[in-house]
């Protein structure tokens, strides 16, 4: 990381901070977490403060995209199409300093906000038993802050690919769609899967019993990244705390890891490559 | 070493556009170099090639012998640059700009110095989202002054400053030439060149017209002294078959209008006049403008001289 990057880094999260923007949208994360999640404390679903905790990342789970699509869909292009970038480029700065600059400034304010959030929700978790699993609680809230590093890093990677801003919103709200709470994967990615795999698109597969799920279906299921992090918060939890979290089959769940560091790392290697030969006029 | 060089360098938008074609352009270190041209004639491209933020279709640019687009931290690290279409950063102040651009190029300049110096010490606290264009371009400048660059470039640096401001962008263009930094600057107006470069280029419709010094393009061949003449006797009809140094006359009843092409030829044609007894009464000398010149060589244009 070169100097460069770091001074951008510097300048770019002190410039959301002025903005108030970063305590916005934690208020809003924790308004929309901690109703539900205390509701949940104390009932049937949870048993005591270990198993809140591992459920943490599940209050999460349609909020983390949504979070990293504000907090850097504009990134660069936001500076590319106001010109800002400009006058970075008289200073000894490259293209990649720029990027790499704003991708660290951008996981930190999302993983500033999760983490403010994740401290709510553990609060709520401290009134509700009056303890705290604390490395359990580290682990977790590192997973959830991991997490919003890959969607931002993915968000920072559509930024860079994209001309306008217009377009760096419309490629996230199009992944967000297929892979969030609308489940076009499954309506589309997995039948075509089931296709390549079984020869038909409805192989008898339902969705809610695990015992129909052949093995195909456990990998393709993790390509998907919101998919891995509510599937995996089980597995990392039990890393700690074997009462609370289910280990599973560990090459389904490597596999998802790799899914979700490929997530962070391609996108933004194609959308810098592509921002790299672009014109910037 | 050419603080600029250009060989070939073209630029074409889509198949049918084509921005600057075939430039060949040399900058000296320490000069004052104009680029001038009516809006639209690739000047602005030309800069952003030169900047790297737009790649070239073919030719090649070297910025202090160095290509700017495989070397461009070390090209950055040694130009400031006051590009067209930039902005700054609304929330702001001017005081942490100028200290940001500090930072970039990790040295310890003081942003009240510099910021004294463009004439903005009295909006230092203030976020540059409510500057106006012309305080804008006063900051821009000053983070481009930052760590004494050795090659200034400057697209249409005036643009949005009132006289004053003007004036203080002359005398920084100035300064910085004599603290031996080459200045490159483009503008659209003949007036704002003339004043400060020692070399001119003019490029139209993406290839370069001429490169001369400022005098060097007032003495070119179109370029004319008009003797203007007011004789008493309006039947006088002097003839200057003699003088190889008259292009051409026109009489207006008393006036006369003589277009000598060598300046020094003034004196014959008065005495030439006065010896068929009329007498001269009044004189006047119309110099041929830069700013015709410069419409001459960029004829056929019609946004020309705009402010």
């Amino acid at each position: 990381m070169s100097r460069a990057a770091l001074t951008i880094a510097r300048r770019d999260f002190a410039d959301a901070a002025r903005s108030k923007f970063l305590w916005g949208v934690t208020a809003v994360l924790i308004v929309a977490t901690l109703p539900a999640f205390n509701g949940l404390l104390g009932s049937q679903i949870i048993d005591d403060a270990a198993d809140a905790a591992a459920f943490i990342p599940l209050s999460f789970e349609f909020y983390v995209t949504p979070l990293a699509m504000i907090a850097a869909y504009r990134s660069v292009v936001g500076e590319r199409s106001s010109g800002s970038l400009r006058l970075l480029f008289g200073h000894p700065v490259t293209r990649r300093d720029f990027v790499l600059g704003k991708t660290l400034s951008r996981i930190t304010l999302v993983v500033t906000v999760l983490l403010i959030a994740t401290a709510a929700l553990a609060a709520a978790i401290f009134a509700a038993y009056g303890e705290l699993p604390l490395l359990l609680l580290v682990v977790v809230a590192a997973y959830v802050a991991a997490y919003g590093a890959v969607m931002t890093t993915l968000t920072v990677g559509v930024s860079a690919a994209a001309e306008t801003r217009l377009q760096s919103l419309t490629g996230m709200l199009g992944l967000f769609l297929v892979f969030g709470p609308f489940r076009l994967w499954n309506d589309l990615a997995i039948p075509a899967a089931a296709l390549l795999f079984t020869g038909s698109t409805s192989p008898g597969i339902s969705q809610v019993d695990p015992g129909t799920w052949p093995t195909w279906y456990l990998y393709v299921q993790r390509l998907n990244p919101m998919e891995t992090f509510t599937m995996s918060h089980g597995f990392v939890a039990g890393l700690v705390d074997s009462t609370s979290g289910s280990v599973g089959d560990t090459t389904v769940q490597l596999f998802g890891f790799c899914v979700l560091l490929a997530w962070a790392t391609v996108p933004l290697t194609l959308g810098f490559r592509r921002f790299d030969h672009a014109d910037l006029d | 070493m050419p603080s600029i060089e250009t060989r070939g360098l073209t630029k074409r938008f889509g198949d049918d556009f084509v921005a600057v074609d075939d430039l060949d352009l040399t900058v000296e270190p320490g000069e004052v170099f104009g680029f001038l041209g009516p809006n639209g004639a690739g000047k602005s491209t030309t800069i952003n090639m030169l900047l790297d933020f737009v790649r070239p279709t073919s030719g090649s640019i070297s910025v202090l012998g160095r290509d700017p687009q495989t070397e461009q931290r070390a090209v950055r690290d040694r130009i400031g640059i006051l590009p067209e279409g930039y902005s700054l950063y609304d929330r702001l102040s001017a005081r942490k700009h100028v200290k940001f651009a500090a930072d970039l190029e990790d040295c310890a300049t003081d942003p009240d110095t510099v910021l004294e110096r463009v004439g903005l010490a009295d909006a230092a606290d203030r976020t540059a989202g409510g500057f106006s264009k012309g305080m804008a371009q006063r900051l821009a400048l000053g983070m481009a002054l930052v760590d004494e660059p050795d090659l200034l470039i400057l697209d249409e640096p005036s643009s949005g400053l009132d006289p004053n401001g003007a004036r203080t962008m002359r005398e920084i263009v100035r300064a910085e030439a004599d603290r031996g930094a080459t200045v490159f600057f483009s503008s659209h107006i003949m007036e704002q060149v003339e004043a400060v470069c020692d070399r001119v280029a003019i490029i139209n419709d993406g290839e370069l017209v001429t490169v001369d010094t400022v005098d060097g393009l007032r003495s070119a061949e179109d370029a004319t002294t008009t003797l203007v003449l007011t004789v008493d006797d309006i039947a006088v009809n002097p003839t200057f078959t003699d003088i190889d140094a008259v292009a051409g006359v026109r009489r207006d009843g008393g006036t006369l209008r003589v277009d000598c092409t060598d300046p020094a030829a003034k004196a014959q044609v008065i005495a030439a006049v006065e010896s068929t007894g009329a007498t001269v009464t009044d004189i006047d000398v119309e110099e041929t403008s830069l700013e015709e010149i410069f419409a001459s060589y960029t004829a056929g244009d019609a946004v020309k001289g705009q402010p």
